[in-house]
């Protein structure tokens, strides 16, 4: 996910044209040659039929969507992830659109020398001025420098596992940790690890309640560390062409858990209970994305993908708790929330949306159907997202005559 | 384009890595595999927002782990999914519910199956297919079995090679009329170990092996110019390392991550779900793939 697990379904446009063509390869229409030898052509080899056939219809989005998002207060900047167009853009943090045009960025960094793919959490460190990226769908979290620009090279490349999903910063621990999703596990690495750097330490096991993490927040004041968690487990087995097969299918029972916030220790290892744990039907989690503490207000703010709404907590809070404040409603502007971040020093609290083209600043007290004090936008006002970032599987209602795409 | 509906959120119980998806146009249901829960979900032709699957197969008994991809198979009354996880694909009675264990696993070093990513079946010729990647080249392409095949069973027939083009897979179909398999191929370069296995970086893996196009895993076929994904079809009685019979490639097609792939004969579509760094998905007007004269007619000629 890069994917985040939906199904969509789109009108298939009614196409009929008279009679057909069709073309065969070599028709001079081929990407440029790579630069790998080819085998010898065969005497009585086939050449396949088709070819560069241009489709009737393609549906796409051609402007970012925002995942992550992080407030940098020293430098008054605003850093999102795009998981769309697979790239970073960095806003002046009090920019805003009135007219309904894409809000002019400070930054963006896009290209494919940059190796982004389906970047997810996004974190900064404003006193060195780097951004770190995590990549859900291949591997690594990439570092850039805010003086990039465009299809720049990382500064640096950290290898992580595949499906690393949210990212924290501790500025206090110098300490980097990471959700991995398919693993149920956080990493913890140094700050500054590079290349094939191994994690300082690893949570996981059946112990620590760890479920389709997804957002992380590491407190490097309460020493505590902040997982929002969708629900879903079962036993992962390596599972690509290049690792062994068990000997036999391990009897375990895959299962869908209500969704949660579980706390840790910051310095917990291996199969660690969670020091508290944030479930039950009075939440109101669902399908909770990216975390965000305040320790000076003592509150917590998840992004609630599956509600439209942003919930907050006490950082205390246990147990099926109440959420201290929710915001939500159709003037919030709140359209499929994946990221949250918490700007204490300017008293206001971010959302980024994966539903619509916009991140979203309101007044950090905001509850209920707020409007948000100010909006960026990614693309023109009401251009629509076509939902999915990463088309992986099709299907075809013959009934509806609809496409589904799953993402 | 805005979708027309969205399944999705808390109570749909799905999650990431849905690399098959299929709708079974006899019963009006939706069927979807979750890699991160071990389950497959059964939704009704018709859902719409946060609605709950009508059936759920999941638990200890069932033998998933983390499944990527299934179909139904309206005529017999089952469910096939491919579980990478243990290199196997399970066979569910069409209406399975709950902790239940499969009617067949199909698994085991002579099956030659590991990273199944698609299954789809024939049930005209009673055939299972399978798209699966394998640490051995000619391994690593489309699978056929009988479709009861069960146990540690040979294929009947495997199309894989570097002359196929299939580096790397995914989603796969078949127009059981004139029996022409349709495969997503994401890209002709054989998939690079990730570094990292599990939680720790792999102990025999160096920075230098991290680029996927180095030359341990880069090929190409001698029928095309560069190693972008396509849409790839073959003959169900196809065997060995033969090019497709036919493609839909190139600029213009657009494709260049193909990982999904379903066909329509009737309206004569076929549609490419371009993931990766596209994210797009194509409709393809080629009523003549879906004619026998087209195929006939060209296979005659030198």
């Amino acid at each position: 996910m890069g994917c985040i697990g939906l199904i969509l379904i789109g009108t298939v446009f009614s196409f009929w044209q008279n009679g057909w063509s069709f073309q065969q390869l070599g028709s001079g229409k081929a990407a440029a040659a790579g630069t790998a030898k080819k085998a010898p052509v065969k005497a009585v080899s086939r050449r396949p039929l088709g070819g560069d056939i241009e489709p009737e219809t393609t549906v796409w989005d051609p402007y970012p969507t925002f995942n992550g998002i992080t407030v940098d207060t020293e430098n008054n900047r605003v850093v999102m992830t795009d998981l769309n167009r697979h790239s970073i853009l960095s806003y002046d943090r009090l920019a805003t659109t009135k007219t309904g045009e894409p809000t002019p960025s400070l930054q963006h960094i896009i290209g494919p020398a940059t190796e982004m793919g389906f970047v997810a959490g996004v974190a900064v460190d404003p006193e060195k001025r780097e951004i770190y990226a995590a990549e859900n769908d291949a591997w690594g979290i990439r570092i850039f420098s805010y003086d990039d620009q465009g299809n720049a090279v990382p500064r640096r490349i950290l290898a992580a596992p595949h499906q690393t999903w949210g990212i924290s910063l501790s500025r206090q621990r110098h300490e980097l940790a990471a959700t991995v999703e398919e693993l149920d596990s956080v990493v913890v690495y140094r700050q500054s690890a590079e290349k094939l750097e191994p994690p300082l330490r690893t949570i996981r096991g059946e112990q620590t309640g760890l479920a389709d993490p997804h957002g992380i927040y590491l407190d490097g004041i309460n020493n505590e560390m902040f997982v929002t968690n969708h629900g879903s487990w079962t036993k992962y087995m390596p599972n690509t062409s290049h690792d062994p097969l068990p000997p036999v299918i391990p009897r375990t029972a895959g299962h869908t858990d209500l969704p949660s916030i579980t706390v840790y220790s910051a310095m917990a290892t291996g199969d660690a209970k969670p020091v508290r744990l944030i479930q039950g039907k009075r939440t109101g989690l669902d399908w909770p994305m990216q975390i965000d503490a305040d320790p000076s207000h003592n509150e917590l703010a998840v992004a609630n993908f599956g509600a439209n709404s942003v919930v907050i907590f006490r950082r205390t809070d246990q147990g099926d708790a109440v959420p201290l404040r929710v915001i939500r409603g159709e003037h919030t502007g709140i359209s499929g929330p994946i990221g949250v971040n918490i700007d204490a020093k300017n008293d206001e609290i971010w959302v980024a949306n994966y539903g619509d083209h916009t991140a979203l600043a309101f007044a950090r007290t905001a509850e209920g159907d707020a409007k948000p004090k100010r909006i960026i936008r990614n693309a023109p006002e009401k251009s629509p997202t076509c939902g999915f970032t990463d088309a992986s599987a099709a299907a075809y209602d013959s009934k509806r005559k609809e496409v589904l795409v799953a993402n | 384009m805005a979708p027309t509906r969205a399944i999705q959120g808390q109570a749909t119980k799905l999650s990431r890595t849905i690399h098959g998806l299929d709708y079974d146009a006899v019963n009006d249901e939706i069927v979807a595999p979750v890699y991160e829960g071990g389950a497959i979900l059964v939704f009704r032709g018709g859902a719409n927002g946060e609605e709950e699957p009508i059936r759920t197969i999941q638990g200890d008994k069932t033998m998933l782990l983390g499944p990527q991809t299934a179909v139904v198979d309206a005529k017999n009354n089952e469910i096939f999914t491919g579980d990478p996880s243990t290199g196997s694909i399970l066979v569910f009675d069409r209406m399975a519910n709950g902790n239940v264990a499969p009617k067949r696993v199909l698994r085991g070093p002579k099956t030659g199956l590991r990273e199944v990513v698609g299954v789809a079946i024939d049930t005209k010729r009673n055939l299972l297919l399978a798209s699966s990647k394998n640490v051995l080249r000619e391994m690593t392409g489309v699978l056929i079995f009988d479709r009861t095949a069960e146990g540690d069973t040979p294929p009947l027939r495997v199309i894989g090679g570097n002359e196929t083009g299939i580096g790397r897979s995914r989603q796969i179909t078949v127009d059981v009329e004139r029996g022409k398999i349709y495969l997503g191929v994401q890209s002709t370069n054989y998939h690079a170990e990730r570094p990292y296995l599990e939680t720790m970086p792999r102990k025999d893996y160096s920075w230098e092996q991290r680029r996927d196009e180095g030359t341990k895993y880069r090929s190409l076929p001698s029928w095309s110019n560069d190693s972008k994904g396509f849409v790839g079809v073959w003959d169900v009685m196809d065997n060995g390392n033969v090019p497709p019979r036919a493609v839909i490639k190139g600029v213009l097609s657009r494709i260049v991550d193909c990982g999904g792939v379903v066909v329509d004969p009737k309206e004569g579509i076929v549609i490419s779900a371009d993931g990766g760094q596209s994210n797009m998905y194509h409709v393809y007007l080629v009523p003549q793939f879906f004619t026998d004269s087209y195929w006939e007619r060209k296979q005659a000629e030198p």
